[in-house]
């Protein structure tokens, strides 16, 4: 894989590029990558995939021992993209018998930045249906709302960001004149049920009623396990504040009675709008003979949308997919003879960069890999 | 299927009241059994597959003894003994157990062999389960090696109760003992037979029970022997049908709902009074079992064809022709052997001599021990159904396979020798390694959902593991330029040829690791929804790109040369050792199908040899420098 450079003419892009214009760069982003790579797959096994993502995969400088900066992965694969750009622009032979190698390098960048571009835009959430449910939004993994809605509109909720909520200050509510005034929130914790604290995660899920507080816990290593919860005190136009714990775990909402209405509150995770309704026809678990242990998972679904209104399958390995929407099979639950099925659903505008960036690898590396040993044995076989 | 957890504890209860039972031995010799390979071809649907029942007792045998055979008798001779002959059976040592702890803890006087037989351990059974109930209430992670010992020795012998119970219903049991000749009389029972099984009694029930009915009108005081008889046969037999439930043993198929199924004899024991077919089936597994312990050969074998018949008349199981071949051939033992013997030849090849003989001789070794490992790669594929490379187990069949082509072709290229000792030395060692991952298991078991893909296995697998392949011949080169460079002073213009193939083939495995990896993206997309999750797995094989892309970019920069380029194939071999073997036991990630706490010793023992190797030839290196300045 040489790349002899041929004499251009000096010009201002490519004294910009000089830094990038060398093997020794390509050499040490290469080694950087190899290092973090192993050292987050390391650090992963006590802190987590999110910690180890934060650190050293989704980061631009690493920090040693909280001190001594060390590239991320952000930083080594941008100047890998530099480097990469300005070889093939400025030193790159451009002729057949580099086709292998030129396309190889165009496939490694088309893979970084659409790398870049998948992981700044893809949005993942899931949606879990009952048999005979439709719905038309999933849920968040990791984003919460504050929401709010009365008895007497009880399809119009109005819901806040847990991101944007602040303590001590007071929001506008679902029903006109009350107001919601967040206390306390915490990203993640356990509820406490007259004075019981609720050790085990499992059992995170109390009646509303019996939640007496709730206690703060770190964070999840992996953030979609966090459960958040507020205490508010909703005030109505005329009346005292009534203070509430509303937590994300709790399976009904807190109700608040205000005058001849009823306003319901609920920290639940943010629904993510989708272009279609999905209803969940079947879900079938089939096993190997004789066996519990499954061999597939298959969802009968009915899409219905602006443009579609037909039944689709999604199993293992084989997703729905619908513009620029996919619906995994993800995994399910049976209860009392009933069966759910839950989705991941991830938006992804960018997912055939990966697809073409593949092809071009392979379809560069094999080239390059034919061509050097067509030569290699024309070469043993001269006299 | 009715499954209760109640009829196996019931079974095995009742087979440990016999094998408990002090004094219990075989009464039937040990020699003239009836041959059993008709009965190995008997199908039997085990761990969600039909085999026939040959790989039924191997996979019982390796995960009792982790071997799958036992002193001289076959495996399916030593199954039948346990079925037919359980008291007979419980001599046979084949519980092994590696930790001496254990071993003193219940009390056994250890064995050189480390084997011991149910009748060794039943002193110490109570002891043994009662420290298993304990280990198995802590979490896995937490138990002990002892700890994790007991539990393994624990199950195996609970499994190995339920087994030896399956056909108990037609054993004579002191429960159904009928001594009185007005009983005899009224069930029709010869004067010979003393004690009665399930079986003999079954036909009767319905007199039993309403002799059983009578005798409670009357008066307790009054009570015949005759009444007394019955009372307690009637018990007796209501006890055993109440414990109706699921064992192990499918093997007789029946048609329910339009469904194939296959039952236990019990089931279908319970099930009898049914149909004709049921009964015929019961009556067949009697005659066998007559048969067996009377070493009626021919009786035997026309009991076993007739099961096998009626068998084919129900269901459509596929043909055991293939398996039992490969069962009886063991293809990758005896590939493993020729490889060994080629590795031999071929090190002193590259090394000491290099006669034309030897050469000849090591390279036919390799063709015929690729033979018998490519007929067991294509059976597997023919009696699962899918490529071989579902398990880490079967990576290895199929990176020594690769590994052993590659260097083949590599022979036909340069004739050389370096070819043979990749073949044969990775053949060896990738087998011998495959053979430590294929104990207490079934080898050809289930897979997971996400793996029942029979496009990504070929494509993906099969590519990422062409590419371990390449980096692994390419590490073996990087050892014999090493080697010969510094350990055996040859001249560079001698390593040319060494040095061409280790880049041309480290080349073929970053082809085939970049070209997997982009596959396992695409698969992941399909199956998980994101193409990249920087999953331990997934960064296993990037680690591997990256190192190779290093080692070609540094080699194209002059960076290295060489000698560089043979220790950047040997650190590749390293990586590839991580990916493949590490990371599983790392326990992290979404590969948790390959998750496994084997190889930790064959890991850490690689790369001690490796730094000591590198260091060794790092201190050759500075003393040659030295001496040339």
């Amino acid at each position: 894989m040489t790349h002899s450079a041929p004499k251009k003419p000096l010009s201002a892009a490519r004294i910009f590029s000089s830094p990038f214009l060398s093997l020794y760069t390509t050499v040490i982003c290469l080694i950087v990558l190899c290092i973090l790579v192993l050292w987050g797959t390391l650090y992963r096994i006590d802190h987590g995939i999110y910690a180890a993502k934060t650190r050293f995969f989704s980061s631009w400088i690493v920090l040693i021992a909280g001190i001594v900066p060390f590239p991320g992965v952000l930083l080594a694969a941008a100047a890998l993209i530099l480097n990469q750009a300005a070889m093939l622009v400025f030193k790159q032979e451009w002729r057949p018998a580099k086709a292998g190698i030129i396309i190889t390098h165009l496939g490694v960048l088309v893979l970084l930045v659409g790398g870049g571009i998948v992981s700044y835009t893809a949005r993942e959430s899931f949606l879990a249906l009952w048999e005979g449910e439709t719905s038309n939004e999933s849920l968040s993994y990791h984003s919460w709302d504050l929401a709010t809605w009365t008895k007497t509109k009880p399809g119009t909720p109005w819901a806040m960001s847990l991101d944007t909520l602040r303590t001590g200050h007071a929001y506008r509510s679902a029903l006109p004149g009350a107001s919601v005034l967040v206390e306390d929130a915490y990203p993640n914790c356990v509820a406490l049920m007259r004075q019981m604290p609720l050790a085990d995660s499992s059992a995170r899920m109390p009646m509303p009623a019996a939640i007496d507080s709730i206690e703060a816990q770190s964070a999840a290593s992996d953030p979609s396990d966090n459960i958040p919860g507020v205490v508010v005190t909703v005030s109505a136009a005329a009346g005292a504040g009534t203070r509430r714990v509303v937590y994300g775990g709790a399976s009904e909402p807190v109700c608040i009675p205000c005058g001849a209405d009823t306003l319901y509150c609920a920290v639940r995770r943010k629904p993510v709008p989708l272009p279609l309704a999905l209803a969940l026809i079947k879900f079938v678990k089939e096993d190997y003979a004789g066996t519990q242990m499954a061999r597939q998972y298959r969802s009968t679904v009915r899409a219905k949308g602006s443009d579609i209104d037909r039944e689709a399958v999604i199993s293992m390995n084989k997703p729905f997919r619908y513009r620029h929407y996919t619906f995994y099979q993800s995994s399910y639950s049976q209860t009392g003879g009933r069966r759910s099925s839950t989705f991941a659903v991830v938006e992804n505008r960018g997912k055939w960069l990966p697809y073409v960036a593949g092809f071009l690898l392979a379809a560069g590396l094999l080239l390059h890999f034919c061509t050097k040993l067509i030569i290699h044995i024309r070469k043993r076989e001269a006299p | 299927m009715i499954v209760s957890f109640r009829c196996a504890v019931f079974a095995a209860a009742a087979c440990a009241v016999a094998l408990f039972a002090e004094g219990a031995s075989g009464a039937i010799p040990e020699t003239s059994y009836p041959k059993t390979d008709d009965f190995a071809s008997t199908m039997i649907l085990d761990n969600g597959r039909l085999k026939p029942l040959d790989s039924y007792a191997r996979s019982l045998l390796m995960q009792f003894s982790g071997r799958a055979g036992i002193h001289g008798m076959s495996p399916t001779l030593w199954l039948a003994r346990v079925i037919f002959l359980p008291l007979t059976a419980a001599d046979d040592k084949v519980f092994l157990i590696n930790n001496p702890e254990v071993v003193d803890a219940i009390g056994v006087l250890p064995e050189k062999r480390r084997r011991y037989s149910f009748n060794d351990i039943k002193r110490g059974y109570h002891q043994l389960t009662g420290m298993a109930r304990e280990a198995e209430a802590k979490d896995a992670k937490e138990r002990t090696l002892f700890e994790n010992e007991v539990v393994r020795v624990s199950r195996n012998l609970q499994d190995y109760l339920e087994i030896s119970s399956v056909l108990m219903f037609l054993m004579p049991y002191p429960e159904f003992a009928v001594r009185d000749s007005a009983s005899r009389n009224l069930l029709g029972i010869s004067p010979a037979a003393e004690q009665l099984s399930f079986y003999d009694l079954s036909p009767c029930f319905d007199r039993i029970v309403q002799a059983a009915a009578a005798a409670e009108q009357k008066d307790k005081a009054g009570w015949s022997v005759f009444d007394m008889t019955m009372m307690s046969l009637s018990q007796a037999l209501q006890r055993w049908r109440q414990s109706r439930g699921d064992q192990p043993f499918h093997i007789i198929p029946k048609i329910v709902d339009g469904r194939e199924e296959w039952l236990c004899p019990w089931i279908v024991m319970l099930d009898a009074g049914s149909g004709a077919q049921a009964r015929a089936d019961i009556s067949s597994l009697a005659s066998m079992r007559a048969a067996f312990i009377s070493g009626d050969a021919k009786g035997f074998a026309a009991a076993v064809a007739l099961f096998n018949a009626a068998v084919r008349r129900t269901a459509q199981p596929p043909s055991p022709g293939i398996e039992l071949l490969y069962n009886r051939i063991d293809p990758f033992a005896k590939a493993k052997i020729l490889y060994g013997l080629a590795a031999i030849l071929a090190l002193m090849l590259v090394t000491v001599f290099s006669p034309r003989w030897a050469r000849t001789l090591a390279f036919v070794l390799i063709c015929a021990a690729l033979a018998p490992h490519t007929f067991g790669l294509v059976a597997r594929v023919i009696i699962l159904h899918r490529p071989p490379l579902a398990t880490i187990y079967e990576t290895f069949l199929f990176v020594a396979w690769a590994c052993a082509v590659l260097g083949l072709v590599l022979e036909l290229i340069q004739r050389k020798s370096l070819g043979l000792l990749i073949s044969s030395l990775c053949g060896f060692f990738f087998l011998h390694l495959a053979g430590r991952y294929n104990v207490g298991e079934d080898s050809m078991g289930m897979i997971a959902a996400v793996l029942n893909s029979n496009f990504w296995l070929t494509t993906h697998i099969m590519s990422v593991t062409l590419g371990y392949a390449g980096c692994c011949c390419a590490g073996v080169i990087g050892h014999v330029y090493l080697v010969k460079k510094l350990f055996l002073r040859t001249p560079e213009e001698r390593l040319v040829s060494t040095s061409s193939a280790l880049y041309g083939i480290l080349a073929f495995g970053l082809v085939f690791t970049v070209i997997g990896t982009m596959l396992g993206g695409m698969w992941a997309d399909q199956s998980w929804g994101r193409f990249w999750g920087w999953d331990p797995k997934e960064n296993g094989a990037l680690l591997i790109i990256l190192w190779c892309a290093v080692v070609f970019h540094a080699r194209s920069a002059g960076v290295v040369k060489q000698q560089g380029m043979a220790i950047g194939a040997i650190l590749s071999l390293v990586l590839v050792m991580f990916a493949w073997i590490g990371v599983n036991l790392l326990g992290i990630g979404m590969h948790s199908y390959g998750f496994t706490t084997t190889g930790v010793t064959a890991l850490y023992t690689f790369l001690i040899f490796e730094a000591v190797f590198l260091a060794a030839a790092a201190v050759t290196f500075f003393m040659t420098w030295k001496r040339a300045v």
